[in-house]
C-alpha cells in the first residue's frame, strides 16, 4: 500500500484540523517529519494506525483513553491510500466520548473510490477482514515493519521463532498453504466420507431388495438349472424305461403271435394231411384230383379262415370299444389334473401374500419401536450435552483456578532462582578474585621462567655461533701441504747446485762467445780493412777513369757519357794506383774464428744443457704449485690452517658437548617456561569462565528482577487447587456422552436396517401382485394310476384282439391266397379229372412243394417260437410296462417343479441384473472415494511431517537475510551482515572481528538502529519481488539521534539510493543533520496558547 | 603570498578501538611549524570526527588555533565541514578573533575580527573577507559545509529552471563561491568542503560520499587557489583547486594514499605553486594477509607499533580470537577473506507457480519427484485446478 492522504482532527495536540498530502510529499522517495519534542511527530502516525486498525499503538487500550484533544469533541481521521493493484480507499473513522471518559466509535467506514466504488466496511469485523486483506499486515506487523516505532526498531529485529514466521506468513500472504490447506484437507475429508456413506446404504438397500446379488443369483440359477436338467434327465430315463418295457412287451407278443403261428402252422401242416394223403393219392391216381382237392381244401380252409377271420375282427372291435372307453376315463382324469396345477398355484400365492403381509407388519411394528428408541436416545444426548458443556465450562474455571495457582507457584520458583542466582553472582565474584590472584602468581611465575628460558637461549645461541664459525672451518689435512714444502726445498737445493754449475757452463760460453766476438772482431776488422782496400783501390781506380775519360775530352766535342759538349771541369789527372789489399791476415783471423765459434757452440751447448737442467728443476718446482695455492706461503698457510682447524675440530667436540647440555637447560627452562604458561592460561581460561559465570549470573540477575523479590515474596500459595475432580467428571460426561452418541448411532444403523427390511417386504408384497380369482378347483376322480392301469390295460387287450385280428386277417388272406392259388391250380383241369386221383405230376409236385413250404412254415414258426421264447422266461412283462409309465409321469412331474423353481430363480436373477449396473456404479464411485481419501491422508500426513508453510516462510526468510545483509554492509561501512541462528533467530556477524556472531540483543543502539533499517529496507523489497502485496512505504520514528556522523551519512546515503518510483519513506527526526539531507519535509508546530499543533510542509 | 592548506583532521576520530588523539597532538604540533613562514592558514572543514567530540578534541582545536594564528600574525581560516557542527565551529568566535582566525560555521557566516592585530580584516561580507596582511591583501571566499537546505538559505531557489537537481546544486554552490573581480594586488583565495565529481575517493568514500550532492570542477569559480576539504586523499582536481587530504590516512584503505599539507606559493593572476608537506605524524597502518592466527604471531616483531588489519584465509576459532587480542599489537579489525559458506547462490523463487513451489517442497523435504495425484489433490485444495 501507499499512503496519499491524512486528515486528522482531534487528535492528541491536532486540536485543529490537519491536512497532510503523502502524494506530493513522497514525490522524492523520502520525506521527513520534523517537529520539536512532543509537537505530535509520531501522532501523526499514530493516525494512521487509528484509521486502519481502530487503535492507537500507545498503549491506551481499548478505551482510547486521552486521545482526544481537550478542546475537540470529536476525533475524526480519514485516511486515503493505494492498494497493491493500484485501486484506491478511504477510511474515515469518527470517535466521541463514552461515559467512563474513554472514545466510542462514532462511524467508521471503508470506501472504496472510482468507478463501482462504495462503501465496503462499516462494522469492526468487516474492517479487519478487509483491512488485512488489503494490507496484509496485522497492526503489529504494521507496528513492526511500517512505522518503525521511537525506541523499538529492534522488534522486527528481535522477533523470534514461531511469531516471526507468522509475521513471514501474513506479510506474505501464505495462509493459503497451511491453516486454509489443512482445513481444506478437512472439508474434503469429511465431504468424501459422508458420499462414502451414502454410497454404501444405496447399495445395501439394492443388495437387500433383491436378497442375493449377481454372483448368488446366478450360482442359485445353476443350481435350478442342474435340477432341471436333472430331473429332465430322469424323465428321460424313464421314458426310455417305458419303451424299454413297450418293446419288451411288443416282443412278447410276438413270441405270443410266433407261438400261435407255431400252432396255426402246425395246424395247417396237420390240416394239411389230407393233403399230403390226397397228394399221396393223387400222385398214385390222377394228375388233375390233386389240384381240385386241393382247391376244395383250400376253399374249406378259406372258409374257415373267414370265420376265425371274423370271430377275430369281432372281439377286436369290442377290445377296441372297450380300450376307446378306458382312454375316456384317462382323459378325464388328466383334464381333472391339469386343473389341480393352477388351483395349487393359487393356493400357495395366496399363502405367500399372507406371509409377505403379515412380515411387513411386523417390520412396520419394529420400525416404530425403533423410531421411539432413537428418539429418546436423542432426547437423552441433548441432555447429557448441556450436562457436559456445564462440566466442561466448571472443570475450564477449575483449570483458569489451577492455572493461576501454577502461574503464583511459577513465580515462587523463579524467586527461589533469583535467589540462587544472586547466590551464584556473589559465590563467582569470590571465585574471580581467587583466579585473579592464581593468574597473577602465575603470569609472574611466566615472566621468570621466560626470563630464565631467554638467558639460556642467549647461552645456547652464543654456543652455536662458537659451534657454527667451528664448523665453518675447512676439514684439511696438512700432511700433502707439509710433503709439498719438503719436496719444494729439495727442489730448491738441487736447482742452486745445478744453477751454480749452470752459472759455470754460462760463464764459461760467455767467454767462449767473448773470444768468439773478438775473433770475429778481428776478422771483421781484417775483412773491413781487405773491403776498405778494396774499396779504396776501386775509388782509386774510378776517379782514374773519369780521369782517364777526361784526358780525352775536348771542349765542343760531346762527351761518351753524358753527351755534353762542354766540360767546364774535366777530373784531375789520375793519381798512383792503391796498394794491392793482403788477404792473408783475413784467412788467420777466419781460422781462428772458425775455432772461436766451435768453442762458443761447445761452450753454449754445456750452458744450455745445465740451463736445461736447472729450468727443468724450475718446472718441478712449478709443478709443485696450485691454483689454489699459488705459492709457498700460502701452502705454509693451509698447512697451518689445516693443523688449526683439525685443533679446533677436536676442541669442538667438547663445544658441542658443552652445546648437548645447554639445551638441555634450555630445554627444561622452556618446559618449564610452558608449564607456567599454560598455568597461566589455565588461570586465564578459569578466569574467563568465571567472568562469563559472573557475567551469566549477572545478567540471569538483572536488578529489577532482584527489586521483585519484596513482593514476589508475598506470593505464598496455598495447596493445590484440585481440578482433577471437576476434569474428571467432564471426562464421565464425555464418556455417557460418547456411549449415548454410539448409542445412537447404532440405534439409526438398526433404524435403517430395519427400515430396509421393510422396504423390501413391501417389495416383496408389491411383487406378489393383486389378488387373482381362483381357478376352477379340479373336481375329485378315481384315482389316476387306477384308470391309467384299468387304460393301459384295455388298451394292451385291444391291441391284442387288434393283432390277433390282424393275424386272422392275414390267415384269411393267406388262405385266399391258397385257395386263389388252388383255383388257378384248377383252371386248367379238365372237368373229367375231378374225380379221384387225376392228379397229374405238376399238381403233385406243386402239393408236394406246397406241403413241404408248410413243412417249412412249421419248422420256421418253431424256430421262431424257440427264438422268442428264450427271453421270457417269466410271466409277460405287461405290468413293467405301467410301472415304467408312472416313472415317467413322475418324472414329469419333477421337472415341471424344477421348471417352475428354474423360473423363479430367472426371475430374481433378472431383477440381480437390472440392479447390477447401479451396483457396479456404486461399488466403482465408493473404490474412487477411497482412493481420494487415501491421497488425502498421504498429502495430510505429508503436510504433519514437513509443514509446506513453514518452508516457505524460511525461504522467505532467507531472502529477506540475503537482502538485508546487504544493506547491513552498506550501512556499517562493510562490517556487519545477518545471518540467522539455529533457531531461525536474525543475528549479526561481525566481518571485523573474524565474522565472529553476534545477537542482535547485543548491538548498540546505533547499530540497532541501522540494522532495523537494514531490514526494513530488505523486507520492503522482498515484499514488491514475492508477495501479491506491496509495501510501498515505512516510517522511520527516530532513531537517528543515536548515529555518529558517518552512520548518519551512510544511513541517508542508504536512503536517498533507495530506488525512487513507489516507494515512500518518511523519516521522523529531530536530528538536524537529517532535515539538511531532505527536499522535502513536514514541520509540526507545537501547539500552543489556545492554538492546536500545525504542520507545515516545506521545500519542493 | 605563502599559504598553507590543511583540512580533515577529524579530531576525536579513533581507528576500530583505537584513539588518535596522540597522533594528531603531533601532527597539529609538525604543522604549527610549517605555519611560521607563511602567511595565512586555510583549514578546510572536517576539523572534528562527529558533531559532539569529546573535550580532548576541542581543546586541541582551541590550541591549534591559538598557535596557528599567533596573536594575529597570520591569518588563520578555519570553515565546518559535514562531519562538524557548525555552531560548535563557530563558538571559539571571541577569542578566535583575537587570534587573527576567521569562522565559517554555515554558507554566507559572517567572518570578524579583533582590531589592532598584525592581520587586518578590511572588509566582510556573507562568506568574505577581504585582509590586509603584512605581505599583501588576500581576499577570502568561504563555503562552509554546504548541505542542499543550508545552501537554501543563502542563494534563493531562483535557480529551479535547472531541470536535474545535481545541475541545481552545482549552480547554487557556484552562486555562493562566487569571488570578487580580479583586482591587482589582490590574491583571490576559496575554501569550502564538497565533492567535486572529479576527485579520485578511496575505496570506503566511494560507497558513502556524493549522491546528487556533487559538484563538477568546470562550475567552480576560478580563484587564484581553491582549498577543498571532504576528499581525504590528497590531490588536485583543477590547476588551483586542490584537496589537502587528511594529515595521516584514518582509515586502513586510506594507508596508501597520498596525505599530508599543502604549502603554496601564490601571486595574484598566476598560478600557484603547490608542494605537499608530510605532516610527520601518525602510525604506518598495516594490512597482513594470513592463513591463521599463529602466522600473526611469528610476525609480531614486525608488526609492534603499526594499525595492524589482519586478512585470515579462513574464519578462526574463538580462543584464536582472544589469543589475537592478547598480542601486544594494534589490531584495528579482523577479517576473514572467505566467502561466507551459505550453500551456494540462494535461488529466487519469488516468481513460481504454486505447483512448482510444491514440487520443490516435496523433493527438498525428501520426497522425491511428486506424485502428479498429489500434485493434482494439493492444486485442486489450493482452488487451482490444472
Amino acid at each position: 500500500m501507499r499512503p496519499l492522504h491524512l486528515h486528522v482532527h482531534g487528535l492528541q495536540a491536532f486540536s485543529d484540523p490537519v491536512d497532510i498530502d503523502f502524494e506530493s510529499l513522497g514525490s522524492s522517495g523520502l520525506f521527513g517529519i520534523f517537529g520539536p519534542v512532543g509537537a505530535g511527530k509520531s501522532t501523526l502516525l499514530d493516525a494512521i494506525g487509528l484509521a486502519l486498525y481502530g487503535d492507537v499503538d500507545r498503549g491506551q487500550g481499548a478505551s482510547r483513553r486521552g486521545l482526544r484533544h481537550p478542546q475537540a469533541s470529536r476525533v475524526t481521521v480519514r485516511f486515503r491510500f493505494e492498494d497493491g493493484t493500484g485501486e484506491r480507499w478511504r477510511i474515515e473513522r469518527q470517535y466521541r466520548d463514552d461515559k467512563q471518559g474513554g472514545l466510542v466509535r462514532s462511524y467508521g467506514r471503508l470506501i472504496r473510490e472510482g468507478e463501482g466504488g462504495g462503501v465496503v466496511a462499516e462494522l469492526e469485523r468487516d474492517f479487519n477482514t478487509e483491512i488485512s486483506r488489503l494490507v496484509g499486515l496485522s497492526r503489529e506487523d504494521f507496528r513492526r515493519a511500517v512505522i518503525l516505532p521511537q525506541g523499538r526498531f529492534q522488534e522486527l529485529l528481535q522477533l523470534r521463532g514461531g511469531d516471526r514466521r507468522n509475521m513471514l506468513e501474513r506479510i506474505f500472504d501464505l495462509a493459503p498453504y497451511g491453516e486454509n490447506l489443512r482445513a481444506g484437507i478437512r472439508e474434503r475429508e469429511a465431504a468424501l466420507r459422508t458420499q462414502e456413506a451414502l454410497l454404501e446404504g444405496e447399495a445395501t438397500g439394492l443388495r437387500s431388495a433383491v436378497e442375493l446379488d449377481l454372483e448368488a443369483s446366478e450360482v442359485e440359477l445353476a443350481a435350478a438349472r442342474q435340477v432341471t436338467l436333472h430331473s429332465e434327465e430322469r424323465t428321460r430315463t424313464a421314458r426310455a424305461g417305458l419303451v424299454h418295457a413297450v418293446d419288451r412287451e411288443r416282443r412278447w407278443r410276438a413270441l405270443q403271435a410266433a407261438n400261435e403261428a407255431e400252432q396255426a402252422a402246425r395246424a395247417a401242416w396237420v390240416a394239411a394231411s389230407g393233403d399230403r394223403e390226397r397228394l399221396r393219392r393223387a400222385t398214385r391216381a390222377a394228375q388233375w384230383e390233386e389240384p381240385i382237392r386241393r382247391r376244395d381244401d383250400a376253399r374249406a380252409r378259406w372258409t374257415d379262415a373267414s370265420s376265425v377271420a371274423e370271430a377275430a375282427t369281432t372281439r377286436a372291435r369290442r377290445a377296441t370299444e372297450r380300450a376307446d372307453d378306458a382312454r375316456q376315463a384317462r382323459s378325464r382324469a388328466d383334464q381333472a389334473e391339469a386343473l389341480r396345477g393352477p388351483w395349487t398355484a393359487w393356493t400357495t400365492a395366496r399363502d405367500a401374500r399372507l406371509a409377505a403381509s403379515a412380515a411387513c407388519q411386523r417390520e412396520r411394528e419394529v420400525v416404530e419401536r425403533l423410531d421411539s428408541r432413537w428418539h429418546e436416545a436423542e432426547r437423552q444426548l441433548s441432555d447429557l450435552t448441556g450436562q457436559r458443556e456445564r462440566a466442561e465450562v466448571d472443570a475450564e474455571a477449575a483449570r483458569e483456578v489451577h492455572a493461576n495457582w501454577r502461574a503464583a507457584e511459577a513465580k515462587r520458583h523463579e524467586h527461589d532462582v533469583l535467589q540462587r542466582a544472586t547466590e551464584r553472582v556473589n559465590r563467582s565474584a569470590r571465585q574471580l578474585d581467587a583466579r585473579r590472584n592464581e593468574l597473577r602468581a602465575a603470569a609472574e611465575a611466566v615472566a621468570a621462567a621466560r626470563r630464565d628460558w631467554s638467558v639460556a637461549d642467549a647461552d645456547l645461541r652464543q654456543l652455536r655461533e662458537q659451534l657454527g664459525q667451528v664448523d665453518d672451518l675447512p676439514a684439511e689435512d696438512p700432511a700433502p701441504w707439509e710433503k709439498r714444502i719438503a719436496r719444494h726445498q729439495a727442489l730448491l737445493v738441487d736447482q742452486a747446485r745445478r744453477r751454480v754449475s749452470a752459472d759455470r757452463a754460462a760463464s764459461t760460453s760467455m767467454r767462449a762467445a767473448e773470444a768468439l766476438a773478438s775473433a770475429r772482431t778481428l776478422r771483421d776488422g781484417l775483412a773491413a780493412a781487405l773491403e776498405e782496400a778494396c774499396v779504396e783501390a776501386a775509388r782509386r781506380a774510378t776517379r782514374d777513369r773519369a780521369a782517364h775519360l777526361a784526358l780525352d775530352l775536348a771542349d765542343g766535342s760531346p762527351c761518351p757519357v753524358c753527351g755534353a759538349t762542354e766540360h767546364p771541369h774535366p777530373a784531375s789527372a789520375p793519381g798512383a794506383a792503391a796498394p794491392q789489399p793482403d788477404p792473408e791476415p783475413l784467412a788467420a783471423a777466419e781460422a781462428s774464428l772458425r775455432r772461436a765459434e766451435a768453442d762458443a757452440a761447445a761452450a753454449e751447448a754445456r750452458a744450455r744443457a745445465a740451463q736445461a737442467e736447472v729450468d727443468a728443476v724450475a718446472g718441478e718446482i712449478a709443478a709443485l704449485a696450485d691454483p689454489a695455492a699459488p705459492d709457498v706461503a700460502s701452502w705454509i698457510a693451509r698447512a697451518a690452517g689445516a693443523r688449526e682447524s683439525q685443533l679446533a675440530k677436536a676442541s669442538a667436540k667438547e663445544l658441542a658437548t658443552r652445546i648437548a647440555a645447554t639445551e638441555r637447560t634450555v630445554d627444561a627452562l622452556r618446559v618449564r617456561a610452558e608449564e607456567a604458561e599454560a598455568t597461566v592460561a589455565a588461570a586465564r581460561r578459569s578466569l574467563d569462565e568465571a567472568d562469563l559465570e559472573a557475567a551469566d549470573a549477572r545478567r540471569d540477575t538483572p536488578q529489577e528482577a532482584l527489586n521483585l523479590l519484596v513482593p514476589l515474596r508475598r506470593l505464598t500459595t496455598g495447596p493445590e487447587p484440585d481440578v482433577a475432580g471437576a476434569e474428571a467428571h467432564a471426562k464421565a460426561l464425555r464418556f455417557q456422552l460418547d456411549a449415548a452418541t454410539t448409542d445412537r448411532a447404532n440405534l439409526q444403523a438398526e433404524l435403517q436396517q430395519a427400515r430396509i427390511r421393510l422396504g423390501a417386504a413391501e417389495a416383496t408384497l408389491i411383487a406378489l401382485g393383486p389378488e387373482t380369482p381362483a381357478p376352477p378347483e379340479p373336481m375329485e376322480s378315481a384315482p389316476l394310476p387306477a384308470l391309467v392301469q384299468a387304460a393301459a390295460d384295455h388298451a394292451h387287450a385291444a391291441e391284442r384282439a387288434a393283432l390277433e385280428a390282424a393275424d386272422a386277417e392275414r390267415d384269411l388272406a393267406t388262405a385266399r391266397g391258397a385257395l386263389d392259388q388252388a383255383e388257378r391250380a384248377l383252371q386248367g383241369v379238365p372237368v373229367d379229372a375231378v374225380g379221384d386221383d387225376p392228379l397229374d405230376a405238376g399238381t403233385r409236385e406243386q402239393l408236394t412243394a406246397r406241403l413241404k413250404a408248410l413243412d417249412d412254415a412249421l419248422a420256421n414258426t418253431e424256430r421262431a417260437r424257440l427264438a422268442a421264447d428264450t427271453d421270457f422266461a417269466d410271466a409277460p412283462p405287461a405290468l413293467d410296462a405301467a410301472a415304467a409309465s408312472l416313472a415317467v409321469e413322475r418324472a414329469e412331474q419333477d421337472e415341471r417343479r424344477a421348471r417352475t423353481a428354474q423360473a423363479d430363480v430367472e426371475a430374481r436373477a433378472e431383477l440381480a441384473a437390472v440392479h447390477a449396473p447401479r451396483r457396479a456404479e456404486l461399488a466403482s464411485l465408493g473404490q474412487a472415494v477411497k482412493v481420494e481419501l487415501a491421497r488425502l491422508h498421504t498429502l495430510a500426513a505429508r503436510l504433519r511431517k514437513h509443514d509446506f508453510v513453514t518452508w516457505l516462510a524460511d525461504d522467505a526468510l532467507r531472502d529477506l537475510v540475503r537482502r538485508a545483509s546487504v544493506h547491513l554492509l552498506v550501512l556499517t561501512d562493510d562490517r556487519y551482515r545477518f545471518d540467522v541462528d539455529g533457531d531461525g533467530a536474525f543475528q549479526v556477524v561481525d566481518t571485523d572481528y573474524g565474522d565472529a556472531v553476534r545477537p542482535t540483543s547485543g548491538l548498540s543502539g546505533g547499530e540497532t538502529f541501522l540494522a532495523s533499517l537494514a531490514l526494513a529496507l530488505a523486507l520492503s523489497e522482498s515484499i514488491a519481488a514475492r508477495s501479491q502485496r506491496r509495501l510501498d512505504f515505512f516510517f522511520l520514528d527516530e532513531g537517528f539521534g543515536s548515529l555518529d556522523a558517518e552512520s548518519l551519512d551512510r544511513a541517508m546515503t542508504a536512503l536517498e539510493a533507495l530506488p525512487r518510483g513507489h516507494r515512500v519513506v518518511g523519516l521522523v527526526s529531530h536530528v538536524p543533520g537529517v532535515r539538511e539531507r531532505l527536499s522535502k519535509w513536514l514541520e509540526v508546530l507545537p501547539a500552543s496558547a489556545g492554538r492546536g499543533a500545525r504542520v507545515v510542509e516545506h521545500g519542493g | 603570498m605563502r599559504l598553507l592548506h590543511t583540512s580533515d583532521w577529524h579530531l576525536g576520530r579513533t581507528l576500530g578501538p583505537f584513539s588518535r588523539h596522540a597522533e594528531q597532538v603531533a601532527a597539529l604540533d609538525a604543522l604549527v611549524d610549517v605555519a611560521s613562514t607563511v602567511d595565512a592558514v586555510l583549514i578546510s572543514g572536517d576539523i572534528f570526527d562527529s558533531p559532539n567530540p569529546p573535550i580532548a578534541a576541542e581543546e586541541l582545536f582551541f590550541d591549534a588555533l591559538a598557535r596557528l594564528g599567533d596573536r594575529g600574525r597570520r591569518a588563520v581560516v578555519v570553515i565546518a565541514g559535514n562531519h562538524d557542527a557548525p555552531d560548535r565551529i563557530l563558538a571559539p568566535r571571541a577569542l578566535a578573533a583575537a587570534h587573527g582566525a576567521l569562522l565559517f560555521g554555515r554558507p554566507g557566516d559572517r567572518p570578524r575580527l579583533d582590531p589592532g592585530l598584525p592581520v587586518r580584516l578590511t572588509s566582510a561580507g556573507s562568506g568574505r573577507a577581504e585582509l590586509a596582511l603584512p605581505s599583501g591583501r588576500l581576499a577570502v571566499h568561504a563555503l562552509a559545509f554546504p548541505s542542499e537546505s543550508r545552501l537554501r538559505t543563502i542563494v534563493a531557489p531562483d535557480l529551479s529552471d535547472e531541470a536535474d537537481a545535481r545541475q541545481r546544486y552545482a549552480a547554487r554552490v557556484a552562486a555562493a563561491l562566487a569571488p570578487v573581480p580580479q583586482e591587482p594586488g589582490l590574491l583571490r583565495v576559496g575554501i569550502s568542503h564538497l565533492h567535486v565529481t572529479e576527485a579520485t575517493l578511496g575505496t570506503s568514500e566511494r560507497a558513502f560520499v556524493g549522491g546528487a550532492w556533487q559538484v563538477p570542477a568546470s562550475s567552480l569559480p576560478a580563484f587564484d587557489y581553491l582549498a577543498l576539504g571532504h576528499v581525504h586523499r590528497a590531490q588536485a582536481v583543477a590547476p588551483a583547486a586542490w584537496y589537502s587530504g587528511t594529515p595521516f590516512a584514518l582509515r586502513m584503505d586510506e594507508r596508501t594514499d597520498p596525505h599530508g599539507h599543502l604549502l603554496i606559493t601564490a601571486e595574484p593572476g598566476a598560478p600557484p605553486r603547490v608542494e605537499t608537506v608530510p605532516c610527520g605524524a601518525g602510525r604506518p597502518l598495516v594490512r597482513v594477509e594470513v592463513p591463521d592466527v599463529a602466522a600473526v604471531c611469528m610476525r609480531e616483531a614486525e608488526l609492534k607499533g603499526a594499525y595492524v588489519e589482519i586478512v585470515l584465509s579462513r574464519p578462526p576459532p574463538s580462543e584464536d580470537l582472544i589469543a589475537l587480542r592478547k598480542l601486544p599489537l594494534d589490531i584495528v579489525r579482523v577479517r576473514v577473506n572467505a566467502t561466507p559458506n551459505d550453500g551456494g547462490p540462494i535461488e529466487d523463487r519469488s516468481g513460481m507457480s504454486d505447483e512448482a513451489l510444491f514440487r520443490l517442497w516435496v523433493r527438498e523435504t525428501g520426497g522425491g519427484a511428486a506424485d502428479e495425484s498429489l500434485v493434482t489433490l494439493f492444486l485442486a485444495l489450493m482452488g487451482r485446478a490444472p
